[in-house]
Order: C-alpha cells, then sequence, then structure tokens
C-alpha cells in the first residue's frame, strides 16, 4: 500500500516544533568552562560562608599553611627575594592579600606564573599572561591595577 | 499602546462595567477571622553543634514557630477583601492584602498583595493545610538540610509580591471544572549584590516592599478538574512566570511547573514537578567556581519534583509518605547572596548537585482542628559536608492548630 506523505506543511510544523523544543531543552542546560578552583592551593581564609578550607596544598610555593596563615604582614614582608614581590609587598599588600584569599584567584596567580614561566620573555606571551590573569575578575584586575601603578618596572608588567 | 495593554485595559473596563451594572441587592456585609499556627522541633541529630545557629550553611534546628492571622471580608455579592498577617522565620510579614473584584465565577480581578496563582502546593502552604511539618523541596524557605548551599528551593512559597491577577473558574457541566489566572506582579528581586546570581528572598520578606526593578513579572496557571463523583476527582495544572530581577532589568528568571492531584476515596497522590532558569551577573567571573562559558554560561537551572501519598488510617490518624528533591545544573557562585558583596566564600556545590529526600509522616489529630504532627526524614545529597556525610537523618515533632 502506498502511504500518503505528509503535507509540506505539516511536516515543516512538526520540525520547527521539534526545533523549538529542542531548543526550549537547551536553554534550561547551562554550560560551564573548567573549574577555576581545582589548582590544589588553598586560599588563605576562606570568607563567611563556613569557614572551611578545600584543596590540598601543593607545596610548592603556595602553600599558606601554617606560619603563612597568620597575620597579613607575614605575607607582605619584604624579603620575598625578587624585585617585583619586594614591591607589590610594600605597595599593594591589601590586593596581594585579597587574592591569595580568593580561592579563584590564588590559582589564576599560579597559572600566570606558568604562564610567565613558559612565555621565555616573549614580549607577546608575557602580554597575554598578563590579560588572562587580569580578566579573571575583579580581585585579579585590582591587583594588577595597583601592581601597574607602582611596580610596572620591577614586575616587568607589559602595557595593557 | 501595545495589543497586550489594550488587551489588560478591555479585560480590566469590562470587569468594571459588568460590576456597575449590576443591581443593588441588600447585603449584610460578612467578615471571617481565621487564623493558625504551628510549632515545630526540628532534630538533626548529625548536624554538628557549630553549625547549629541559622547560618548560611545550615539548617533551622529545634523550635520554629509559624503562625497567621487572616481577615476575610465581603463586602458585597462582587467584592471581598482579604488580609493576612503571618509570624515565622522572618518575623511578621504580610502574606495578604488585596481585593477581589468579581464579575462572575469566570472573572475576577485581584488586587494588592498576594502569592500569585502558581502549582498546587501554594494553596495549601499554610502549615494547618498540609500534614507535613515542612514543605516539599521544590517549595522549602529555609527548613531544608544544607539551605544555604541549596538557597532554598525552587520557588520558596509563600511568595507575596505585589500586582494584579485577573482568575475565575468554568464549570463545564457537573463533571470538570477549569481554572485560570494570569498576573503582573512585582516578582523576585536582588538589589544588593554588586553581581547577582539569584534572588534575594530576604529583600522580598522585609518591610521595605518595594524594588529598583521597575519591571514586573508575568505569569499564569491554568487547571483542569475532572470528577468521575463525590469522592474522586483529578486535577492536572500548568503554571509558568518569567521576569527580572536586578535594578537594570536584566537578569531574567523563568519558572515553569507542572503539578497532578489524584483523589479516590480518602487517599490523596499529589505530584509536582518545577524548574527555574536563571541568568547570572557573569561580569565579574572569579566568584565562580567554574571558568564562564561562552554559550550558555550566564545560567543556572534549578529542578525540583515531589510526589506524596496521604491516606487516612482512622478518623484521627493521617499517614503521609513523600519522596521529592533537587537538581541543580550550572555555574556555582562563590559569593554569599545577600551579602551586598563578591568577596569570596565557599560553595560545596558543583556543576551538577542533587538532593533527595525521604519522608514518612504521621498526623493525629486531638481535636477537630488540632492536631500533632511527627516525621522522620531521610536526606542524601550529591556531595558530602565537612564531615564527609552524604546522608542525614532529621526528626519533625509539632502541633498546629487552627480556627
Amino acid at each position: 500500500m502506498r502511504r500518503r506523505a505528509l503535507r509540506p506543511g505539516i511536516s515543516g510544523r512538526i520540525a520547527s516544533a521539534l526545533a523549538l523544543g529542542a531548543a526550549a531543552c537547551s536553554s534550561f542546560y547551562p554550560q560551564v568552562g573548567p573549574s577555576q578552583e581545582s589548582c590544589g592551593v588553598e586560599p588563605l581564609h576562606v570568607g563567611s560562608t563556613g569557614g572551611s578550607e578545600y584543596g590540598a596544598s601543593a607545596g610548592d610555593g603556595y602553600d599558606t599553611s601554617g606560619a603563612a596563615n597568620g597575620p597579613p604582614s607575614d605575607m607582605c614582608s619584604i624579603d620575598a627575594g625578587s624585585a617585583c614581590d619586594d614591591c607589590e609587598s610594600k605597595w599593594c599588600c591589601p590586593t596581594r592579600l585579597a587574592c591569595y584569599e580568593d580561592p579563584v584567584c590564588v590559582c589564576a596567580d599560579m597559572a600566570m606564573d606558568v604562564c610567565l614561566a613558559s612565555a621565555n620573555a616573549s614580549p607577546k606571551v608575557t602580554a597575554s599572561c598578563w590579560a588572562s590573569f587580569t580578566a579573571t575578575g575583579n580581585v585579579e584586575a585590582a591587583r594588577v591595577a595597583c601592581e601597574r601603578a607602582w611596580c610596572t618596572g620591577p614586575c616587568a608588567i607589559p602595557a595593557p | 499602546m501595545s495589543s497586550r495593554g489594550l488587551l489588560l485595559a478591555i479585560v480590566i473596563v469590562a470587569v468594571m462595567a459588568l460590576v456597575a451594572h449590576r443591581p443593588a441587592l441588600a447585603f449584610d456585609e460578612e467578615r471571617n477571622f481565621a487564623g493558625s499556627a504551628q510549632l515545630d522541633y526540628d532534630f538533626v541529630p548529625s548536624e554538628p553543634g557549630a553549625v547549629a545557629a541559622p547560618g548560611p550553611a545550615t539548617t533551622f534546628q529545634g523550635f520554629t514557630l509559624e503562625s497567621a492571622l487572616k481577615v476575610a471580608v465581603d463586602i458585597s455579592d462582587h467584592l471581598s477583601a482579604n488580609v493576612k498577617a503571618c509570624y515565622g522565620c522572618h518575623g511578621f510579614e504580610l502574606d495578604m492584602a488585596y481585593f477581589d473584584l468579581r464579575a462572575a465565577d469566570e472573572l475576577n480581578l485581584r488586587v494588592g498583595r498576594f502569592s500569585p496563582s502558581f502549582g498546587a502546593f501554594n494553596l495549601r502552604h499554610d502549615p494547618a493545610n498540609h500534614m507535613t511539618s515542612d514543605k516539599p523541596l521544590p517549595y522549602d524557605m529555609g527548613r531544608m538540610l544544607r539551605k544555604g548551599d541549596w538557597y532554598n528551593g525552587v520557588l520558596p512559597s509563600p511568595f507575596p509580591t505585589n500586582g494584579a491577577e485577573l482568575n475565575g473558574t468554568h464549570w463545564i457541566g457537573d463533571v470538570a471544572q477549569l481554572d485560570y489566572a494570569g498576573y503582573v506582579v512585582m516578582g523576585f528581586k536582588n538589589d544588593t549584590d554588586p553581581n547577582p546570581t539569584d534572588f534575594n528572598l530576604q529583600e522580598s520578606h522585609l518591610p521595605y516592599y518595594v524594588t529598583s526593578d521597575p519591571r514586573p513579572a508575568a505569569g499564569s496557571r491554568i487547571a483542569l478538574t475532572l470528577k468521575a463523583g463525590d469522592k474522586s476527582d483529578m486535577t492536572l495544572g500548568g503554571s509558568g512566570m518569567f521576569g527580572t530581577y536586578d535594578p537594570n532589568n536584566r537578569l531574567t528568571y523563568a519558572i515553569v511547573g507542572g503539578d497532578l492531584s489524584l483523589r479516590v476515596g480518602r487517599t490523596a497522590v499529589r505530584m509536582e514537578y518545577l524548574v527555574r532558569r536563571q541568568q547570572m551577573d557573569t561580569s565579574n567571573p572569579d566568584i565562580f567556581k567554574y571558568a564562564i562559558a561562552p554559550v550558555g554560561g550566564d545560567l543556572f537551572a534549578k529542578h525540583g519534583a515531589y510526589v506524596e501519598v496521604e491516606q487516612p488510617l482512622t478518623n484521627a490518624l493521617d499517614v503521609l509518605a513523600r519522596g521529592d528533591g533537587m537538581y541543580r545544573v550550572g555555574n556555582v557562585s562563590n559569593a554569599v547572596v545577600g551579602s551586598g558583596s563578591d568577596a569570596p566564600g565557599y560553595s560545596p556545590l558543583s556543576y551538577e548537585s542533587w538532593v533527595a529526600r525521604e519522608t514518612l509522616a504521621l498526623a493525629f489529630s486531638v481535636e477537630r482542628n488540632f492536631r500533632f504532627k511527627g516525621s522522620v526524614e531521610l536526606w542524601e545529597f550529591s556531595y558530602a559536608d565537612m564531615a564527609g556525610r552524604e546522608a542525614e537523618l532529621s526528626f519533625h515533632l509539632g502541633a498546629v492548630g487552627s480556627f
């Protein structure tokens, strides 16, 4: 028996309805990028929602356990060993601490150090590292703004 | 004027015209005074004492009181007024303050402060009208475990707000009843946070009943009830709400839901499903756990559902079994909602998180309007708490009375 084909109008409507249904379903299905907190570095103090520590310290210089969890001045003593760190400790302690207290910023900071190390002094890659860090959020942007204001030379911050 | 605005104006004028042309009847103004109160004790043996106090990541253990007083006045055949004041976890709240201008069963205009028609549970949200001490998770407003992690349910109930609603009921013979409602209301808001990522429900329950979000939310509900006799009926309903919640009217939310209620003899079966799709301000990416995806990265979806069966065992004793849960998908903000800052905090939720609960409850009526309630609840979470627990138990014992 010969099947009657659907009229184009009806099949078009069915296709439209299916497309509309798919669009409606996808609009209820959010997307995310990679975790911003999975670098394994603990922030200094986790703020107000529970006071928990999370993420294991990587023991790679970002370890904020023990003595490093002491008063803020410990993190801003001018003995860090590099001109950039010393300058930031001297002039930009609040924004530096704000970053170390932020679980996202502390990971972005580590990512930037890795990025800068792999830049091999390439101006283009270096600029990209700084831009990427700055774009991560307000805490990062504030830290870079202060460094740019006080430590452009010691930190070799490229022009924005 | 837009076509929608014109339609609304026509409807309002029609209501007023119908009311104005009704013959004046001798009418004695009638007042009804009603009220209810529930005292409940929530015992959670697994919760650490350190977080037993109210806080963003905790639950309200111990005693809680929910009480309400309501005055309903029938001013004429076609005009009535309702005022209801509640006292609960937020202190005093004006749950209702509205006028109903009724032209016919099919056409009623409600203006003032009220909970707009959404879902089936909203009608039973008063603790005197349901057998458990707490609400189903999709409608939870702070009684759930780890409430701060979840920031309450999909649509915390009740949700009184200011606005206007057109509703009505049409009977189709003796076997069917069609209910509808459409409304424009102030809706939910978050005027506090620099980067809003969720409703600030505290703002909706403070006496500061204005918002800097000037655009109203709109919604509707339609429900069909089929009656198979005096003792059996079935109701199928659908609801939706859409609006913005930030001062710039930029961040949208949409809530849709479906409900099915079945009553056979003295047995009642109810089920509901809700989902809220909500946009978040992602202009400060570092408050989020995950990097912002370029497409579909500025929203989350919170799903919730419950199924419950209520069965009287005797004239005085009822048993209720309930299964409910929520599923949240999307990016997670670490900033505390309502804190007014984007300071980093910590949310244990991940891209996909869920909570499920199984409840067994008993309600024993001592008098016609006074009953004791007891329930045991098993909670399961997709993530561990600080002590490594993914499952917890809680117990409720309460008493509720009404007049």
